[in-house]
């Protein structure tokens, strides 16, 4: 097999990064994080200024860590969504000025399917049942004719928007997930919170109103405890009912909320009732990185996958499970 | 009505004003209507920005400000910016 580089440019929302891979694994992935100031959320002209400031230095830094020049890579790939739209814009602009100066071919790729693609490589998953969590994401998925099918997913927020939108409420800076496990890890009481499983979709909205009401009255620690334990408590019963339907062996957990070791415990004793096995995707790559347009795009680009500078749009609301996943994944991993 | 034009003249070699142009092409579609955006090139890059109503002149400067940003990350990702603009 031919080797192909390509370089990955991931920029839906707070992390800007830029990562080279080619079919050996990932030679380089570099980021520069926007961060909001405490108590605020992410502002998506102000993380765009961030990428648009840090994308030159980051993009260098890139190249330079998988020791390989601009005009050596075969391909460039970029997050087409979904995310924030000035956000996106940054990546695409770049992708389109170096295909187009450099005469590179340009591949689009799904942020969400990316997620799952290098949580598959990572762990060698190899037909699992998926769980994305992130700020972006809460879903329940297997691989089904070719496309992603949804078996669960939030019906309002996700799981990442609670605890950072709970942890801006404590006075914490976004992403605010560590700091809620660090504190719930001090607690064993027990407050009472609403618990909320539409068929088998969860909903998180309440959770979040009650979690910021018991805060004015109540200890912090129990408050992020009681929190945690019930939203992964939902989220686990879902993945229990979806792992009973599909009869999947392999449970895959990634996005940025993998990182909680709570969660993956809960999830390690479902997985043992149902003779499943746990892949949680390293820490490292759990959150946004270029690593996984860039994996992706190398994919999509062996079966053929390329668009025109013209056609390399940015879609905002894009849903993983409209994506065609017509690249077959086996024959670079073995 | 009132229309309020504003035209940025960029000197650049070919190779940069088409790279440029075509970069930032497939993001100049479904503009507020009433305001638009055009690029041509000659001996130089140009682009005109049109306003067709006064309430969305805040649009129009957002739109400037952010397509000036990308032409400034572009040449600053290419290394030209201080090399040949």
């Amino acid at each position: 097999m031919i080797i192909v580089f390509c370089l990955g440019i991931e920029s839906t929302a707070h992390t800007f990064s830029c990562s080279v891979v080619n079919e050996g694994g990932i030679l380089s992935d570099v980021r520069s994080v926007y961060k909001a100031s405490e108590g605020k959320g992410i502002h998506p002209r102000e993380a765009a200024i961030h990428h648009a400031d840090n994308s030159k230095k980051v993009l260098d830094t890139a190249l330079n860590d998988a020791r390989i020049s601009i005009k050596d890579i075969d391909v460039i790939a970029y997050s087409k969504g979904p995310g924030l739209g000035p956000c996106l814009r940054v990546g695409a602009v770049i992708a389109r000025a170096l295909a187009v100066y450099y005469n590179k071919p340009l591949v689009p790729v799904n942020h969400a399917v990316a997620h799952l693609e290098l949580g598959m490589m990572l762990t060698r998953a190899n037909d699992p049942l998926a769980l994305l969590i992130s700020g972006g994401h809460c879903m329940i998925l297997a691989l089904s004719n070719n496309r992603w099918r949804v078996f669960g997913e939030t019906l309002d927020i996700t799981l990442g928007q609670l605890l950072d939108q709970f942890g801006r409420e404590a006075g914490f800076a976004s992403p605010c997930g560590a700091i809620i496990e660090e504190l719930a890890e001090r607690s064993h009481n027990y407050y009472t919170l609403p618990y909320s499983i539409k068929g088998n979709d969860v909903s998180y909205s309440g959770l979040l109103t009650a979690a910021k009401k018991a805060l004015k009255s109540n200890r912090l620690e129990d408050i992020c405890y009681s929190l945690q334990e019930t939203a992964f408590s939902m989220l686990t019963e879902a993945v229990e009912r979806a792992l009973a339907f599909t009869e999947k062996r392999e449970l895959l957990v990634v996005g940025g909320v993998a990182a909680n070791k709570r969660l993956a415990y809960l999830l390690e004793q479902v997985c043992k009732l149902h003779d499943a096995k746990l892949f949680v995707v390293p820490t490292k790559f759990a959150g946004d990185c270029g690593a996984q347009i860039a994996w992706t795009g190398l994919l999509e680009y062996h079966a053929g996958i390329s668009i025109k500078v013209e056609d390399a749009t940015v879609i905002q609301s894009w849903r993983l499970d409209t994506v065609d996943i017509i690249w077959n994944r086996q024959t670079l991993l073995h | 009505m009132q229309q309020i034009k504003v035209k940025v003249r960029l000197d650049l070699p070919y190779d940069l004003s088409n790279t440029i142009t075509k970069a930032l092409a497939a993001d100049n579609i479904n503009f507020p209507d009433g305001l638009s955006m055009d690029m041509m090139i000659d001996e130089s890059l140009n682009i005109v920005f049109k306003c067709n109503d006064i309430n969305k002149i805040k649009s129009m400067i957002n739109t400037i400000d952010e397509t000036l940003e990308h032409i400034s990350m572009i040449l600053d990702m290419l290394g030209e910016k201080n090399a040949r603009s």
